[in-house]
């Protein structure tokens, strides 16, 4: 009895243990990379030291390929705001009103290209833009007269920020290996081994599982488009998955390839007669490899049944067995090419796999991380807004010649521009951060005159960051609020703003605050008065513009390639907001499958009047006539079945017609709708 | 001793800003030999590594300015 109340308690403090200790080291972590920083920075003797470190407190994060990821776009963003500022000061060195115009529209410039982007990447670019407003309002004098330091300022901050980055990377790299290569390998294998798993599931059970898989389905997708910050988070840890960079994205889209063949596979099983189904189900799983049907559940496919490039070559010639099914109806064909679009999917998720274990290494093919502008409206509101508000605090600026204006309009560019890219949760996140400055401002005022003026020397002002910076940092690391946590902890420096001569300038220290108070409620009210577009009217636009570009596609003289289809609506998937009912992921998906099979079947060489059906079911499609489109594709199919040379090509065609008039039938409220 | 501020664009400089400048594309070049030649995967630490070279370039920099 007592032996297991102590065992208990053991656990109970071991349990507590686990939970506090990885934030407290954190902690720990934040406050020597910024004890780092600004010793270097103060034994450099540079200007303003507190800027090395707040950059330092601003790139940790609690896991080391993202702390470095970040500090590697903070650099460029910085160095691209910077060479801005340079060359509008040289634009309009004695025109206050076009510089500060220039500025607005550099803010706005930079909120649209952060909505584009995705990641540490969007924050480069918010960062170019605020950068900009923080050396202009370093030269603007108090009434906005430029005083030609632009230069001089643009060095010293890029200098200041670098040592902060290099700093927190040294600390960084001192006390955490990383783990985010393992991570991601594990993701996905995990992923690949529940694919595998749910493929062979639904041709077990012969396609009467559909309904059933569609929710397993609608999450995987969901874990596949959650993968891109962790491949982030690995191209920041490891220069060996930053070369082969493009190997990873392919692996991504293997995934999604894998699932849509699976969709496919699903769907016709499930509109197949009972009486052929089971059949044809098993003609295709004895085309399977036997690693991935007996794929215990949660064995790691790369290190598993076979290495990596074992199970590469049994799916290879599993798709060529697939391949060569010699099929008589369109109905298998479709199924051995779909299936073989799954394995296809899996093999270059392997690939990924590969170069994660550094097991082997598969040259770098197939495209880099390429920009997919899912929707240019949300981007385009977001610049508009920002340019707005950062219009209006200018104005305000010059209409009451406050003299912390410039600050007003730096807090105002910092918050319009960093929490746009969060379209529904802008304001909840701007709000948080203003809370979170007005917290720091107390906590820093307390530091700043009670504290500070007691110490003397480094290690009194080291100490006195640590008792704040540690504990605010590991709560950041909690799930409630993160965003105010990161206001205080990242605004502590620069409120307190250390410098080799400590000043005690009280009015000084409460006219910044205000101006961190006015500029961030300002641009946390921009998101109320120019609100971003719902999620349900995101979800509508995103399937509207799908459909478009479908349309397009149909008719379009020049052919599309497939990889850039299949890339823009993996894009539109992965931008599709939560609240996206699963109808519309549903069409989403559809539309992907009809773009795919449309290209394939164009690419197909069909007999001069089965070919003319085919141009007048893809102008059908393309005017938004699903019926008349599944008749002119019916009409084609019989001309194909009835040729006097059935060529291997023409089943493939009839394949990818049962394909097209499926999803035609399946989805008729979405493809009968002309767009155009 | 060479560690006169360097006259860039007409505006005088640190001199460690232009040899930390310097540091960058070396370090560049070697991870990306490390890379192709697969010597990065040998390496515990990679990122610690890279730092070590940077450090070491920029170490060399001064020294070379230095005139020793």
């Amino acid at each position: 009895m007592v032996l297991q109340s102590i065992s208990k308690e053991a656990d109970d403090t071991a349990r507590a243990l686990k939970a506090v200790v990885p934030p407290l080291l954190f902690g720990i972590r934040l406050w020597g990379s910024v004890c780092l920083a600004l010793y270097t920075a103060f034994a450099l003797e540079l200007n303003d030291a507190y800027w090395a470190g707040t950059s330092a407190a601003l790139v940790c994060q609690p896991h080391l390929g993202a702390s470095l990821r970040k500090g590697w776009y903070r650099l460029i963003g910085t160095v691209v705001g910077a060479v801005f500022i340079v060359a509008l000061t040289a634009c309009f060195p004695q025109n206050r009103v076009a510089f500060l115009i220039g500025l607005a529209v550099w803010g706005g410039v930079c909120a649209f290209t952060a909505t584009l982007l995705r990641n540490f990447a969007a924050y480069a670019a918010a960062l170019a833009g605020f950068t900009a407003a923080i050396i202009a309002a370093d030269q603007l004098g108090a009434v906005g007269g430029l005083n030609a330091q632009a230069f001089t300022l643009a060095v010293a901050r890029v200098s200041e920020i670098s040592i902060g980055i290099l700093s927190a990377g040294v600390v960084l790299a001192v006390t955490d290996l990383g783990d985010a290569p393992r991570r991601l390998a594990r993701l996905f294998a995990d992923l690949m081994n529940t694919i595998a798993d749910g493929f062979t599931g639904t041709l077990a059970s012969g396609g009467t599982n559909f309904e059933r898989t569609q929710p397993v389905r609608r999450d995987l997708t969901a874990r596949v488009i959650a993968l891109d910050p962790v491949i982030d988070e690995g191209l920041g840890e490891s220069p060996h998955l930053r070369y082969h960079s493009p190997v990873l994205q392919n692996a991504v889209d293997g995934l999604f390839g894998a699932l849509g063949g699976w969709r496919a596979v699903s769907l016709a099983l499930f509109q197949t007669p009972e009486t052929k189904v089971r059949q044809m189900a098993a003609a295709i799983l004895d085309r399977m490899p036997r690693e991935l049907r007996f794929l215990p559940e949660g064995r790691d496919p790369a290190r598993g049944v076979a290495s990596v490039a074992d199970l590469r070559r049994a799916l290879g010639r599993a798709v060529r067995r697939l391949l060569a099914l010699p099929a008589e109806t369109p109905s298998l064909r479709l199924l051995a090419m779909q299936t073989a679009e799954v394995l296809l999917g899996l093999s270059r998720t392997l690939d990924g796999l590969a170069v994660l274990n550094q097991a082997e290494q598969p040259a770098p093919h197939g495209r880099g991380f390429r920009l997919r502008p899912p929707d240019w409206l949300p981007a385009a509101l977001n610049g508009v807004r920002a340019v707005l508000v950062i219009g209006a605090a200018a104005v305000f600026w010059i209409v009451t010649e406050w003299p912390n204006g410039a600050s007003l309009i730096v807090w105002t560019s910092v918050v319009v521009i960093l929490f746009a890219p969060r379209a529904d949760q802008a304001y909840e996140g701007a709000a948080q951060f203003t809370v979170g400055n007005m917290i720091a401002v107390v906590l820093a005022g307390i530091v700043a005159f009670a504290v500070l003026p007691q110490m003397q020397t480094f290690a009194g002002l080291a100490v006195a960051l640590g008792l704040y910076l540690i504990p605010s940092g590991a709560l950041m690391m909690q799930p409630w609020k993160p965003v105010m946590f990161l206001a205080i902890t990242a605004q502590f420096v620069p409120l307190l703003a250390p410098t080799n001569q400590e000043n005690y300038d009280t009015a000084q220290f409460y006219n910044g605050a205000l101006a961190l108070w006015a500029g961030s409620t300002l641009a946390a009210f921009s998101f109320r008065l120019i609100p971003p577009l719902p999620p349900a009217w995101r979800a509508a636009r995103l399937l509207r513009l799908t459909l478009r570009d479908l349309q397009r596609l149909a008719i379009s003289r020049t052919p599309t390639r497939l990889t850039d289809w299949q890339s823009r609506i993996y894009g539109r998937l992965a931008e599709l907001p939560g609240q996206a009912t699963p109808l519309q992921r549903a069409q989403l998906v559809a539309a992907l499958s009809v773009g795919t099979a449309v290209i394939k079947l164009r690419r197909i060489d069909c007999p001069g009047e089965a070919n003319a059906e085919l141009q007048r079911a893809l102008g059908a499609i393309a005017g938004g006539n699903g019926q008349a489109a599944v008749a002119r594709l019916a009409a084609m199919d019989r001309l194909l079945a009835t040729a006097v040379d059935t060529t291997p090509a023409m089943l493939r065609a009839r394949a990818f017609i049962l394909l097209l008039s499926q999803a035609l039938d399946h989805h008729p409220e979405y493809f009968n709708v002309a767009t155009t | 001793m060479r560690f006169a501020e360097v006259n860039l664009l007409g505006v005088y400089v640190a001199p460690i800003f232009v040899m930390m400048l310097a540091a960058w594309p070396a370090t560049m070049i070697v991870e990306r030999l490390a890379v192709r030649f697969g010597l990065i995967r040998h390496i515990w630490h990679p990122f610690l590594f890279l730092i070590a070279v940077y450090i070491a370039i920029l170490s060399s920099i001064v020294l070379l300015v230095k005139g020793w």
